[in-house]
């Protein structure tokens, strides 16, 4: 898998704006992607020293709807969620925006 | 005037912060509560031109005021502003254009030399009034002897103009007090002498002036009928009727509280007099200014007035208030300069007294009034300051008073 198919995107919520303070950055990342995969593709596509890696398979929430009287449910999607912890003194800058920077 | 006004980094990095904690608030993204975005995400989301935009509502008028504050400047109205120069849309440079209330050099204001009359009050005037009084507690006797002048009489009338009748020339049971200046001449001269009952062509010739203008220097011929003839009785001028008619116990107290609030009236208008002497003296001693936007304002202020609100004021009407307005504003700008220099100002007794002289006049508590005045509490500082001004220019000026006697109608 290439590195970009592992990593999909960076999670941006309160949550991973504060650990990104304590050198942890959270991804969404592919399913299947093993924390080697992680790790390989965050020092490439970042150019930053990997720690230790932490995965966590995230469930979809359940959705439901009402629509023209018929209860409809679904979920929403589930995916895969990375916290790459990176060396003391990196850091990880997107799209020329430092997002994980208070 | 014009005015380059600087807006240092420090102080746009300040309000564009202040702005971003205002703006975080309102804003919803996925993932943060709300208030809770960084700013580094709340830029790469909406842009920094939002901050900034918002940044430069607050830091312009800041600068303005300040810059104001620093030059000792009094603007009369809302500034024009524009931005000079910018870096990365942020302003650097702006320029307010304002007018300023312009300095006035003021010549000499006290003892302006004036010449203005001055009531005497004397003892007729004072048995006018009681006549007056007297009258309010007259009782109608009804008389067995032929009209005479000053009767309340009843009659009927028909009048006609070379044997045409005419609008409003006739009545039917009218009550009235026979005085020849009550109606037209010759008419009430003419009834004089008529005994209940009796009917009679009375001729009386509307004066060249009258209002109406197809019935001005006409002669008339009325029909007259009598019916009742009354006296207007007064009552007997005596300290009962001092008593029943004021809260003085004698007619001699009564005589001189009329004579002193004869007198008041009298002061009151010789200073009213005085003032407008004095102002009009003022005004053409000195060249002032004229800030455009206060005439202006001036200017909408008596149209409005003029029309009650009717419609917007059109050019014409606007040329028409010019010369009042701008001497209003000029009267307005001498006596502010002048309050300045004496050091005229509202005191907090000031204030107090006139709200509740205000309050005593729309009947309600002076607390009530003072919170529908709100922010017009200004408006009323600067009227106490006016008339306070006025009143100094009066105290001040050397007035020659040459005495009239006869007494001011009420």
């Amino acid at each position: 898998m290439d590195a970009r198919d592992v990593i999909v995107a960076p999670r941006i919520t309160e949550k991973s704006m504060a650990e990104a303070l304590h050198q942890q950055y959270t991804f969404t990342v592919h399913p299947h992607a093993t924390k080697t995969q992680i790790r390989h593709a965050v020092e490439e596509i970042f150019k930053v020293d990997v720690v230790k890696v932490n995965t966590v398979n995230v469930r979809g929430k359940a959705r439901s709807a009402a629509r023209r009287g018929v209860r409809t449910s679904g979920k929403q999607s589930d995916f895969k969620k990375a916290v790459v912890t990176i060396k003391v003194g990196q850091k990880i800058e997107l799209g020329g925006v430092n997002y994980f920077e208070q | 005037m014009e005015l380059e006004i600087p807006i240092t980094p420090e102080a746009m990095a300040e309000a564009e912060l202040r702005a971003f904690r205002r703006l975080v608030k309102s804003v919803r993204l996925p993932g943060f509560r709300p208030g809770k975005v960084p700013r580094k995400v709340f830029e790469a989301t909406y842009g920094t031109a939002a901050i900034t935009g918002e940044a430069v509502e607050d830091v312009v008028p800041e600068a303005y005021a300040l810059a104001m504050r620093e030059h000792a400047l009094h603007p009369v109205e809302r500034p024009h502003m524009e931005i000079l120069e910018e870096v990365e849309g942020r302003p650097v440079r702006v320029k307010a254009t304002v007018e300023v209330r312009p300095e006035i050099a003021l010549g000499e204001y006290k003892g302006i030399a004036v010449e203005a009359p001055r009531t005497v009050v004397g003892d007729d005037d004072v048995e006018r009034s009681l006549t007056a009084l007297a009258k309010e507690r007259a009782t109608l006797v009804p008389v067995d002897r032929p009209a005479e002048l000053g009767d309340v009489v009843t009659i009927d009338y028909r009048g006609t103009i070379a044997g045409e009748p005419f609008e409003g020339g006739e009545a039917t049971g009218q009550v009235t007090e026979l005085l020849e200046e009550r109606f037209i001449p010759g008419f009430a001269s003419g009834i004089a002498g008529m005994a209940v009952g009796d009917r009679r062509d009375v001729e009386a010739r509307f004066p060249d002036e009258y209002p109406a203008a197809e019935l001005a220097g006409k002669t008339a011929s009325f029909a007259v009928t009598l019916h009742e003839v009354k006296r207007l009785e007064l009552p007997q001028l005596d300290d009962a009727f001092a008593a029943s008619i004021s809260s003085n116990a004698t007619l001699a107290e009564l005589r001189d509280d009329l004579r002193r609030r004869l007198g008041d009236i009298a002061q009151a208008r010789h200073r009213r007099i005085v003032g407008n002497l004095v102002m009009e003296r003022l005004l053409a001693a000195h060249e002032v200014p004229l800030p455009r936007s206060m005439v202006d304002a001036e200017i909408a202020h008596l149209a409005r007035e003029a029309a009650e609100g009717e419609s917007e004021p059109s050019d014409s009407d606007r040329e028409q208030f010019r010369v009042e307005a701008e001497t209003r504003v000029k009267g307005t700008l001498l006596i502010e300069a002048i309050a300045k220099a004496e050091q005229i100002a509202a005191t907090p007794a000031d204030v107090k007294a006139e709200l509740t002289s205000l309050a005593r006049q729309y009947g309600q508590p002076p607390e009530r009034i003072r919170a529908a005045l709100g922010s017009n509490l200004v408006a009323l500082m600067e009227g106490i300051v006016r008339t306070k001004t006025i009143e100094f220019l009066v105290e001040n000026a050397a007035v020659a008073v040459h005495e009239e006697t006869s007494a001011p109608r009420a």
